[in-house]
């Protein structure tokens, strides 16, 4: 009896422990004293409560686009007629990290196609305006949407605007919950007919049909047969009933602040910033730059009409590493754009340094501040409003 | 149901206090119960595989041990029943490619199977293991063959996806279950446990995001110099750390109902050659193949050198095809017996005026560092998907140097990380050892480090494994 007591007590206080740990949240802690100790600019400038709005914006940022597409369909069902102009791009649409001198948010703040899309709404115009973001979107996934929108009459845009980055470049793959898509057979199709042509960009695509696969047949490891298994059967159950204890579903965010922790530390004490000017090279950027050329190419296929934009960039953070890095880069997008006819849009240059944010301690390279997200709002109208948008 | 899976541990703790509940008797056929359940979670229909194997193992055991003058002919069958199974569903597919590539040269028609059957998981451990049943009866070890003993032996859940693979001279006395419950027992099974589960969560599944996409076809025609070898070490610890998580994980389960597994693994990337590295990666395949192959192989090849290194060389390439049928891990196998057999050379100039040379201790150095490299390169064939890009990467790391990074900083960091941490984990080891020995002496410090301070640490490591969890990951061996 005191033997099973005596295990009791350990599996009982290692539960006790951890649930302790769900509810401190020990790395956002340890994150925020590292601030503290650093004199980091307070954690409101980091911006987390953004807009949210499903009907112009991908809210799950790629987790789960599926759901997304389905409000967005029943979305523009009811503005027939209407034209429809989207927007992908990485984290720089999606979050705001607030520039020196600007105010706590007092609201939910909003990103520049957030504006647009109200600027829209306000005018009664008859366009609506979408953004399709995720964080770190690769140039593949940008094409793996593209060619899932080309097949859907329902969310297909008239006007897809595809932001240009080159950091975003060294991205790659598919992420987990945008192999959902391919449960949609005509766009299995397409996929398979990329990784059958063997192109720069095949791998990542071949690597999603795999995984997904892996993932549908729900047997674990490849070798055993298809079809769902008793364990899978059993670990969906099981994951269903943890998921409804308050606390477990933070994990997500426990993680976030642990990545937060070690990108701290790396900035902190080894000096190494996020971003720092370099020359791109290797696997990645053929693999991205095959996948712009697909996407430019799917999209004229299809009717959908690209309008490439150069992103903006802090001009305290510099990019490229030298001049040539800078041209090679401005050439390939200009090829694209010429190949395919496509149009570019350069903001670049178009934000100054004041209306940026700072990450740990240093100039963010990627997010602008509340001011520069209108600024650039208001440049990208302008810029689509000339060019018949 | 993988052990890192909530369902898997969730059901553990039930399944573990009622295996002690139970009377002694009923234990093993409780074990039996949960090991053939656990092996159904997979597909419920190759639980025919690994009792038919024992069916015909125990027959030809029996017939052996009955008939000692006929042992020899009863001993090859099983064995050849053995192999007949495990190559059946192991490599028929492989050696029809190969056939067809043949064909194919000739200009005739491919053939092609009727149907596809996917491989029995964990088919190439219990193979193993059958065949040792085998020599431990033929060799006498075995007076008398029960099918209860040999299938439990076989079916016995810890060990049965991916090992260690275990000998039944081992095993078999420790499975009437009769130990009596210890404490420490249970936390020293929960110590390798949760370590199993931070290990493959926060150590191998992160590095197999960045090893899955710089090993496509592709990215592999692209890659730098740096890049590739980055790759390579990168592959290199999320394999060790993928497969000692799942070797902690079985050793520490089988713990918690009071069976003790061998070790597996002891700081591989430590090796001081590549003799010491079969010492200390996969110890119970090392082990296996030692006795099992290369033994008798050194015995008959003795006084003829040439013969030995030989035979080494296709001993090393059986191990690389046991991994999974592909030319690729026979490569790494060839690879690693040639590393050997480099070795064995060097090692006989020890006999020789060189004796001064071959022990000194830049000698030493040279080996550790030679042993590090070449064991890093020898990933590479074993993880590309084909021979191309294998050829490829290698030259990219030996000979066509291309400056770049192709990934972001992230990944270089989080490699050079593990790096770190392998080079620092014996020592890490030793002085856990060290605090929970000097804990343990002080007043009530026994109490405090069970009932407080260990769950603390189990918190600390569930809660890693938890944030990091990702479900779609599976273990590497399992394939094997």
């Amino acid at each position: 009896m005191k033997r099973a007591v005596s295990s009791i007590v350990v599996v009982a206080a290692t539960l006790v422990c951890l649930s302790g740990l769900f509810a401190l949240q020990p790395f956002a802690r340890m994150s925020d004293g590292l601030d503290r100790v650093f004199s980091a600019l307070p954690a409101w400038t980091q911006v987390a409560n953004m807009f949210r709005d499903p009907t112009t914006q991908e809210v799950s940022r790629g987790d789960s686009p599926i759901d997304s597409f389905r409000t967005l369909s029943a979305s523009w069902a009811a503005h027939s007629g209407a034209v429809r102009v989207m927007l992908m791009g990485n984290s720089q649409s999606l979050m705001t990290s607030l520039a020196p001198g600007e105010s706590p948010p007092s609201g939910p703040e909003k990103t520049y196609p957030d504006h647009i899309a109200d600027r829209y709404r306000q005018a009664g115009s008859q366009k609506l305006f979408y953004r399709l973001s995720a964080g770190g979107m690769s140039y593949q996934e940008m094409l793996w949407y593209a060619m899932y929108l080309s097949g859907r009459q329902d969310i297909k845009p008239d006007v897809l605007l595809v932001q240009l980055n080159y950091q975003n470049f060294v991205n790659g793959g598919i992420r987990g919950g945008m192999l959902a898509l391919l449960s949609d057979s005509d766009f299995r199709h397409k996929v398979e007919a990329i990784v059958q042509r063997n192109g720069a960009d095949a791998d990542a695509f071949a690597e999603a049909l795999h995984t997904f696969d892996r993932f549908q047949n729900r047997s674990g490891p490849a070798t055993t047969s298809a079809g769902q298994t008793l364990g899978y059967r059993m670990e969906t159950g099981f994951r269903r009933q943890l998921d409804r204890i308050p606390g477990f579903n933070s994990r997500g965010a426990i993680k976030a602040s642990f990545v937060l922790l070690m990108t701290q530390c790396r900035v902190y004490f080894l000096h190494l910033k996020s971003a720092r000017a370099r020359t791109l090279t290797g696997s990645r950027i053929a693999a991205s730059r095959a996948a712009l050329a697909d996407l430019a190419e799917v999209c004229g296929q299809s009717g959908i009409r690209v309008i490439l934009f150069e992103a903006p960039t802090n001009p305290a953070v510099p990019l490229y590493l030298t001049p040539d890095d800078d041209r090679q880069y401005h050439e390939f997008t200009r090829s694209v754009a010429s190949r395919f006819g496509l149009k570019i849009l350069d903001f670049e240059h178009s934000i100054p340094a004041g209306e940026w944010g700072m990450s740990l301690n240093v100039p963010d390279p990627l997010h602008l501040g509340r001011e520069g997200h209108r600024r650039l709002a208001g440049l990208m109208c302008a810029a689509l409003d000339q060019n018949g948008v | 149901m993988q052990f890192n899976s909530y369902s898997y541990l969730l059901l553990l703790i039930p399944a573990t206090a009622l295996f002690w509940a139970l009377p002694v008797p009923w234990r093993r056929w409780y074990v039996l119960a949960m090991s053939i359940l656990y092996y159904a979670t997979w597909n419920a229909a190759f639980v025919a595989v690994p009792l038919a194997l024992a069916l015909g193992v125990h027959l030809a055991a029996r017939l052996l041990i009955a008939q000692p003058e006929r042992g020899r002919r009863w001993f090859w069958s099983g064995v050849a029943l053995v192999l007949a199974i495990f190559g059946f569903f192991r490599y028929r597919l492989f050696l029809l490619a190969n056939i067809n590539h043949l064909l194919a040269a000739f200009g005739a028609r491919p053939m092609s199977v009727a149907w596809q059957i996917a491989v029995p998981l964990g088919i190439s451990f219990y193979s193993f293991e059958a065949i040792s049943y085998l020599i431990d009866a033929k060799q006498g070890r075995i007076k008398k063959s029960r099918f209860s003993d040999l299938y439990l032996f076989i079916m016995f859940w810890p060990h049965l996806m991916a090992g260690p693979i275990v000998r039944f001279r081992e095993l078999g006395p420790q499975l009437d279950f009769a130990r009596p419950f210890e404490l420490r027992m249970l936390l020293r099974g929960l110590d390798r446990l949760v370590w199993g589960l931070v290990q493959k969560n926060l150590f191998a599944n992160p590095l197999g995001s960045w090893v899955d996409q710089g090993f496509l076809h592709n990215a592999v025609r692209n890659n730098s110099t740096v890049d590739s070898w980055a790759l390579a070490v990168a592959f290199g610890l999320q394999i060790y750390f993928d497969f000692a998580a799942y070797s902690n994980m079985a050793i520490g389960v089988a713990q918690l109902i009071g069976i003790v597994l061998p070790e597996n693994f002891r700081f591989p990337y430590h090796a001081q050659s590549p003799a010491d590295f079969w010492n200390r990666w996969h110890m119970t395949l090392s082990r296996w193949i030692r006795d099992y192959l290369f033994f008798p192989v050194t015995a008959r090849f003795r006084g003829s050198p040439g013969a030995l290194y030989a035979s080494l060389l296709v001993v090393m390439a059986l191990v690389g095809l046991w991994h999974g049928a592909g030319w690729g891990f026979v490569a790494w196998g060839v690879l690693h017996g040639a590393y050997l057999v480099l070795y064995r050379v060097w090692e006989s100039l020890g006999e020789t005026r060189l004796a001064a040379v071959t022990k000194s201790r830049l000698a030493a150095w040279g080996w550790r560092i030679f042993t590090l490299t070449a064991v890093t390169a020898a990933w590479v064939p074993f993880r590309t998907a084909t021979g191309a890009d294998a050829a490829h990467m290698l030259a990219g790391m030996f000979g066509r140097f291309r400056f770049g990074f192709s990934y972001p900083m992230d990944f270089y960091l989080l490699v050079l990380l593990m790096a770190l941490f392998c080079v620092v984990e014996p020592f890490l080891a030793e002085s856990w050892t060290r605090a929970e020995n000097t804990i343990a002496a002080l007043r009530g410090g026994l109490l405090a480090h069970s009932y407080l301070l260990r769950p603390a640490i189990y918190a600390c490591g569930l809660l890693l494994f938890l944030i990091f969890d990702d479900r779609s990951t599976q273990f590497i061996y399992f394939q094997f």
